[in-house]
């Protein structure tokens, strides 16, 4: 067994290439995890096999190194780096190449993203400033619109964006940064944090995204720091700003906690009356001017404001700080035990960069690195949000009438499914964990059945166009094309096959329901 | 017991209508049976003692047990809560009274508790919780969930209520053991065979065309049959779960004894597990998750948020008690709890912080209640932990004698992991 992975370039159904690459997730996925007695086992083992996988014959640091190492390299770096493979997403990346392709994905505000700008219009609320929203849709009595606005535009961006890449960070750092919008003033204010710092900063410095979010009045507002005074601290986001946003548990005292709260006293907000609504205001007045310390550090007396920004650069600075990050960035875009030297590597960018974000996912896809974590032997499941915007890219689900009914749709589902944007309540962001999606099969199921079976309303799969010329004995392959390259499981493929063979002929509900059961398929769940 | 899916999924070759047929005996035994249940019945008990259905109760957040159970008669406690603290019994907005006790009361917003606790069937334990000093919310829920601190959390990545059904055997079929009703699986159920995460019970079954519904299900379960954890033995359990809920009408169940449950999710949620015990589909674990109680600011304890949170938990678990009272309370063991209180003392915003020790609820027809169980610690400052109700009783002395003599399981080792509990008596 080596790690090759032949090329699947084509869309035709029933390649060889497409049964033998099927071959190796099969080998990966179930005869390798069959020989360990349990998950735990086999994870090991299947780590262990990778380093045994033939490396890059390549020298390091050559041109060529930057080429394309392997296409299996290539499916994985589309699949981890998207909201959902697709074949015209897979022949811009193999026209591009490995690297190409990250580099055109990295660069994203040089794509064009036209159709979806004009989608996006449908939504005022969310170039509004929070001062605007407050006055144009907040009305005693009546649903805020703007909460289902934002959700709907996630949904939207994530389905429709060229720029995949940076609206997968989006969802990583939107759970870093958890915000419940449900949470009172944040059906206001989190459209502005949405906006200002979370897409603003995706893609650019960890150190600027941090800041940003400090000074949000959502995360302000979330994490009570908005009533943090001198009279009584609220210690609610200093801690959670060390064991979620920057350093972890472990590397930071009960001590600590309490003294940085001290030092972000007077931290807060302009309120509903005031012009700035929902910006940051700091209160002089309202800020314990004693010494404190932190981490070692001793600030003040007397430390303002600036004592505050000061300890966030000492978060920031750090080394637990840089492994931190770097390990949660490897966990989201390669595999859920990353080994500890990409992960290293990784951080090291983040030290020597001083947070930047894409010199940091430019270093967790080095080849080295990706050929070190074998992600394609370790495929992570995909979160139910990810299953949707997936399932929707790969089957080409068009909108029918506005996106706006879609959208809300689509909303509907992920309610279902306990993943609806910005609507975990604690502060850790939805889990990226596979013990807690894994084990609700059934609304993934009854989703793909639903969308196939064109159920959903204002939203419609054409499959005529997408099985156009396959016949009922190619039926399957094409299933597996369409969603995985021609990657899926050969069993699943074989029961797939099966099933569309089980109709008198390939009708349109013969489609449907193929296309929906490999969407149903273990091999699917998977990225 | 490890099942071989490839069987489980088609039943060991019967077909679904076999597989219902085949137990139709049990449901015959139950002449009188309402509409909403199913036909398929299993004996509850094996041999080798009685076995409960475990209701877990988790508030999630950090729950201020100060505010649910308020320790009156400690002097302190008022010092420490000037704005947010609940009057003694007999003032204005006064708390209700617990027989036995003057330390202790219970919030107004709580009173329906005093139902159980009056027919001693609720326990209440005070200052109890996970003795690890983490303050974080999801480190203090881990280790709880592990059944362990976090000196030990990373030798286990299952969670106690896992290991007791992979440590015993099923009290029934096997198809489902535990449910959560949640959209995702807590970490306290992972690890555990047959246990799902089903947010709706009503309405759990395969979606699209009849005509070929059979067929989707055969090739479904073929594809995930060899699956490993977590997707394939879900699988298997979805399956056994469908068929299991199958005749259940969760809509047309009325609850026993007079019985209202609040028309809330929790209420709702108490009424499915109710109407799942009754039904004997062979469960045994439920696992509710009511978030939520992270009330930095507010807190409201006589008129605010906790009021209402509380108020909606207390008449849920009367309704829940009232329900089963007559026929099932000697089968079901229910607890609440939570992974920390909080500070003893408040902050500016009207809240309170990261807390420590705090209040337990155990109830069930087989527990020794109508009194709180505590070695109270007091709020003195000199009597804090770090500003904080210190813990006195470790939450596993509790749960492990709710594993030992209400779940019939022996293999304390197993589901509480380097730890010799204490065990308190709290169980008949």
């Amino acid at each position: 067994m080596t790690a090759e992975v032949p090329p699947v370039a084509s869309s035709s159904p029933a390649s060889e290439g497409a049964a033998s690459s099927a071959f190796e997730r099969m080998w990966s996925r179930r005869l390798l995890l069959g020989a360990g007695v349990g998950a735990g086992l086999a994870l090991a083992g299947s780590r262990g096999a990778s380093a045994q996988l033939p490396t890059s014959t390549q020298p390091a640091g050559s041109r060529r190194q930057l080429a394309p190492v392997e296409p299996g390299d290539l499916f994985v770096l589309v699949n981890r780096t998207s909201q959902g493979w697709s074949e015209p997403l897979w022949a811009e990346a193999t026209a591009r190449g490995y690297q190409g392709y990250l580099e055109w994905q990295l660069d994203h505000q040089a794509i064009g993203d036209a159709a979806l700008d004009a989608v996006l219009t449908a939504f005022p609320s969310i170039f509004m400033t929070s001062k605007q929203i407050q006055d144009g849709y907040v009305v005693p009595g009546m649903t805020n619109v703007a909460v289902a606005e934002l959700k709907k535009a996630c949904v939207l961006r994530s389905i429709l964006s060229q720029r995949q890449l940076f609206e997968h960070m989006v969802e990583f750092w939107t759970d870093h940064f958890n915000i419940d919008q449900s949470d009172g003033e944040n059906q206001v204010l989190k459209t502005t944090d949405d906006r200002d710092v979370i897409r603003a900063h995706a893609l650019g410095n960890f150190r600027d995204l941090l800041k940003a979010s400090a000074h949000s009045g959502a995360m302000l507002y979330y994490l009570d720091n908005f009533s943090n005074r001198n009279t009584g601290v609220n210690e609610n986001y200093a801690r959670e700003i060390m064991e979620l946003h920057t350093l972890a548990p472990g590397n930071y005292t009960e001590t600590d906690v309490r003294e940085l709260a001290k030092i972000l006293t007077g931290w807060t907000i302009w309120r509903q009356a005031d012009a700035n609504y929902g910006t940051f205001r700091y209160r002089s007045e309202w800020h314990d001017n004693g010494a404190h310390t932190v981490l070692g550090h001793v600030y003040g007396p007397n430390g303002g404001q600036a004592e505050g920004e000061a300890a966030l650069d000492q978060l920031l600075d750090h080394p637990a700080c840089a492994n931190f990050i770097a390990t949660k960035l490897c966990k989201w875009l390669l595999s859920y035990a990353p080994p500890q030297s990409v992960i290293d590597d990784v951080a090291l960018a983040y030290t020597r960069t001083n947070g930047d974000i894409k010199t940091m996912i430019r270093t967790v896809f080095k080849p080295d690195n990706v050929q070190l974590a074998a992600p394609h032997l370790q495929p992570k499941l995909k979160r139910p949000f990810a299953f949707v915007t997936s399932l929707m890219r790969a089957t080409n689900a068009s909108f029918t009438g506005t996106p706006t009914t879609g959208a809300q749709t689509l909303l509907n589902e992920l309610v279902k499914f306990g993943h609806m944007p910005y609507a975990w309540g604690p502060p850790d962001g939805y889990p990226d964990r596979e013990d807690y999606w894994g084990n609700a099969v059934l609304p993934r199921w009854n989703f793909a059945s639903r969308l196939l079976d064109n159920l959903l309303n204002g939203i419609s799969v054409d499959v005529t166009a997408l099985f156009a010329g396959v016949s009922q004995a190619q039926c399957a392959e094409r299933c597996n094309q369409l969603l995985l390259g021609g990657r899926m499981d050969p069993a699943d493929v074989a029961e797939v096959h099966a099933f569309a063979m089980s109709f008198p002929s390939l009708t349109t509900q013969a489609k449907r329901e193929s296309l929906a059961l490999a969407a149903s398929s273990p091999s699917y769940q998977h990225v | 017991m490890q099942h071989d899916p490839r069987r489980d999924h088609d039943h060991g070759g019967l077909s679904r209508r076999e597989f219902v047929g085949s137990t139709a005996l049990a449901g015959a035994a139950l002449v009188t049976a309402p509409a909403w249940l199913p036909r398929a019945s299993f004996a509850r008990t094996l041999a080798g003692g009685p076995r409960d259905v475990l209701v877990h109760v988790y508030l999630r957040g950090g729950a201020d047990g100060l505010s649910i159970v308020p320790p009156v008669g400690d002097p302190e406690y008022y010092l420490r809560r000037p704005t947010l603290s609940i009057p003694p019994p007999g003032a204005a907005n006064g708390a209700t009274a617990l027989p036995g006790t003057t330390l202790f009361a219970l919030s107004p917003a709580a009173a329906p508790l005093l139902t159980p606790y009056q027919a001693g069937k609720l326990l209440v334990v005070h200052a109890t919780g996970l003795v690890d000093p983490s303050r974080s919310h999801f480190d203090a829920q881990k280790y709880m969930e592990l059944g362990t601190t976090g000196a030990f959390a990373g030798q286990t990545t299952t969670g106690w209520i896992g290991r007791h059904l992979a440590s015993s055997t099923p009290l029934g079929n096997g198809l489902l053991r535990a449910m959560a009703l949640q959209d995702g699986l807590p970490t306290a159920l992972v690890g555990g065979p047959a246990s799902l995460p089903i947010k709706d019970p009503d309405g759990f079954d395969l979606a699209g065309q009849l005509s070929t519904k059979a067929a989707r299900r055969l090739r479904i379960a073929n594809m995930y049959a060899g699956e490993p954890a977590p997707l394939g033995p879900a699988s298997t359990a979805t399956f056994g779960t469908v068929d299991l809920l199958n005749g259940i009408s969760f809509t047309g169940y009325v609850p026993a004894n007079g019985a209202v449950y609040p028309n809330s999710t929790f209420g709702n949620q108490l009424k499915w597990t109710a109407t799942m015990i009754k039904a004997g589909i062979g469960l045994e674990a439920v696992s509710i998750d009511i978030g939520g109680w992270d009330l930095h600011a507010q807190l409201g304890p006589l008129t605010g948020t906790m009021a209402t949170k509380t108020s909606d938990l207390a008449r849920a678990i009367e309704a829940f008690y009232l329900d089963l009272s007559l026929t099932h309370l000697d089968q079901v063991t229910l607890v609440v709890m939570s992974e920390f209180g909080r500070r003893a003392g408040e902050n500016a915003s009207s809240g309170t912080d990261h807390g420590h020790g705090n209040c337990m609820l155990v109830m069930g027809g087989h527990v020794v209640g109508g009194q709180v169980l505590s070695n109270w610690p007091g709020l003195a400052s000199n009597q804090l932990d770090n500003g904080d109700l210190a813990i006195t009783i470790d939450h596993r002395d509790i749960l492990a004698e709710i594993v030992l003599d209400r779940l019939g399981n022996p293999n304390l080792g197993t589901v509480f992991p380097n730890y010799t509990p204490t065990l308190r008596g709290i169980t008949v």
